[in-house]
């Protein structure tokens, strides 16, 4: 009974929104966070014996688009995702986010990775408010407990990272980034080390919440059904050389739910997807491979 | 809870054996100035009670250690995450450091001597010259092995140089500079025993050397077991501190 009576206090305490965090909640990001890759090139190593990590890429994404990068491993996926997030600079060419060329990383485009990238050191709570401080917000904590709170994590908000699950790290990691009130979001294989199940629900609360703000979203991955599922577009990335080698529209309404990945019209792109990507990825097997087809 | 019973009886039994191969050797030397037999240090102990004498020797070693760690530790640990973060700086400063290392804290106590005379002053310097290395070496090697994913996950979310040093380089360091700290006070507290022998005339060091010239044997016995007492006192507080200091290390059961 006691017991009872403390989470209901607990919940309803969490559960109250601030005005001001409430005030945010309802201001979509439309009309910001167009993504312009204008010829790019990432090259590693000495001239001569270079490595072509991502070779003359020329992409845009519109506001408020959600663009899923496929594409099989080495491709240069998140290569991509580095350079707009301003971690490493293109060899050749540039990155404009609404036209302002990227020069480093901010809180205009924050990454969630694929795991360990919560501070161990900091609860889930301060980890959320982290990027809310440096910015001097001077209600951080009562806005990162509302994006706790929409992450559905509002109770483990005292909890260091060691105490939570993969699937809630991720979750936290995902608040984390929401709560700069980024125009653009980049997720780098953010759900790629989670169970199937896990990664499922995490799909559906990650587009749940997107459509309340809908700001661009450039989520890389190798997962076929995930790219199809989440994204309005797919961009596939091939191998050798790495650059864009397919561009397809998701024609499916939205919200989604689970029927979506019922739906002929998601079995024929998964089709289509898979031929290209296994036709990318059967270069690594070398021309006996291609022949033994 | 059976288990560390055991343990400290066993750790107990240890303690009474080396007693007792002590009162047999004295015994059989039966020379109480070279070696005095266990019991009579409780004279030597009562008597410096008494006085006041091991009191204010321990007093004064305690501050010189207190201050020369201290001055360490408020160097050693900003100039390694310096170095850390900013290139030239480490160019600048590692090779310098790397030449002065091998140097051990005893070796400037006659430079120290010289420059600062006797008393407080070249104790302060010499604690502070034997903590600095193990506290800047690890918190070195701490600020070094900070996850790069940390470092992107924070400039992503807007932190500067600065904000990376105090949210990210910092707290990644904080157990190596713990265990540096930890290793720097016992180097300390080593040191100014030393120091005290030769350039001071108060502390334990000076205790001990002036009851040998005196012959007082017993007391001596007694200035070297404070020494002792001491430093596994603050080396048992430390380790308490950390457990504090770091509440994310503790592995508590997950959901």
């Amino acid at each position: 009974m006691r017991n009872v009576s403390v989470s209901i206090a607990r919940e309803s305490l969490f559960s109250l929104p601030g005005p001001r965090a409430d005030a945010h909640r309802d201001s979509p990001a439309t009309g910001r966070g167009a993504v312009e890759l204008r010829d790019v090139s990432v090259r590693f190593g000495r001239p001569g014996r270079e490595v072509v990590a991502l070779g003359d890429v020329s992409l845009r994404f519109a506001a408020g688009e959600f663009v899923a990068v496929l594409g099989p491993s080495g491709c240069g996926k998140s290569t991509l995702l580095n350079v707009i997030a301003g971690f490493e600079h293109p060899t050749a060419g540039s990155i404009l986010v609404d036209g302002a060329p990227v020069t480093r990383p901010g809180p205009d485009r924050p990454v969630v990775f694929q795991q360990h990238s919560l501070f161990p050191w900091m609860t889930a709570l301060d980890n959320v408010t982290f990027g809310l401080r440096l910015a001097g917000s001077p209600t951080a904590r009562q806005h990162a407990r509302h994006y706790l709170g929409l992450v559905g994590l509002a109770d483990v908000a005292d909890r260091y990272p060691h105490q939570l699950s993969g699937g809630m790290q991720q979750r936290v990691g995902l608040a984390r980034a929401l709560a700069v009130e980024p125009s653009v979001l980049l997720m780098d294989e953010p759900f790629g080390a989670l169970d199937a199940q896990t990664r499922i629900l995490m799909q559906e609360q990650l587009l749940r919440l997107w459509e309340r703000w809908r700001h661009t979203v450039v989520f890389v991955t190798h997962d076929i059904d995930e790219a199809i599922f989440l994204a309005d577009r797919v961009v596939v990335l091939g191998l050798r050389p790495n650059t864009a080698r397919g561009d397809f529209t998701v024609d499916l309404p939205r919200p989604r739910g689970r029927e979506a990945r019922a739906s002929a019209a998601y079995q024929r792109l998964y089709d289509e997807l898979f031929d290209r990507i296994r036709e990318e990825t059967l270069k690594t097997f070398g021309s006996g491979a291609a022949v033994a087809e | 809870m059976k288990r560390l019973v055991r343990a400290s009886l066993l750790g107990l039994g240890g303690i009474v054996v080396l007693l007792a191969i002590w009162t047999i050797a004295a015994r059989r030397l039966g020379n109480a100035i070279l070696l005095p037999v266990p019991s009579a240090l409780w004279e030597g102990l009562r008597e410096t009670l008494a006085d006041g004498t091991l009191a204010r020797d321990v007093a004064a070693s305690l501050k010189r250690v207190l201050f020369g760690f201290g001055l360490a530790a408020s160097t050693a640990v900003p100039l390694a995450l310096a170095v850390v973060s900013f290139r030239p700086l480490r160019q600048l400063v590692l090779p310098v450091l790397a030449l002065l290392r091998p140097i051990p804290p005893i070796a400037w106590i006659p430079i120290a001597i010289l420059w600062f005379g006797l008393g407080d002053r070249p104790s302060y310097f010499v604690t502070a010259v034997a903590a600095f290395f193990p506290v800047f070496v690890s918190s070195l090697a701490g600020a070094s092995a900070v996850e790069q994913q940390h470092l992107r996950a924070a400039r992503c979310m807007g932190a500067g140089r600065l904000a990376l040093l105090r949210f990210v380089y910092l707290p990644s360091a904080l157990p190596s500079v713990f265990t540096g700290l930890k290793v720097g006070l016992g180097q300390s507290w080593m040191a100014v025993v030393t120091a005290e022998l030769v350039a001071a005339q108060s502390g334990l060091g000076y205790m001990i050397e002036l009851n040998r010239l005196q012959l007082e044997t017993p007391r001596v016995f007694v200035g070297m077991l404070a020494i002792a007492v001491i430093g596994a006192l603050m080396t048992f507080a430390l380790g308490q501190a950390e457990a504090l200091i770091f509440p994310w290390r503790r592995r508590e059961g997950t959901t």
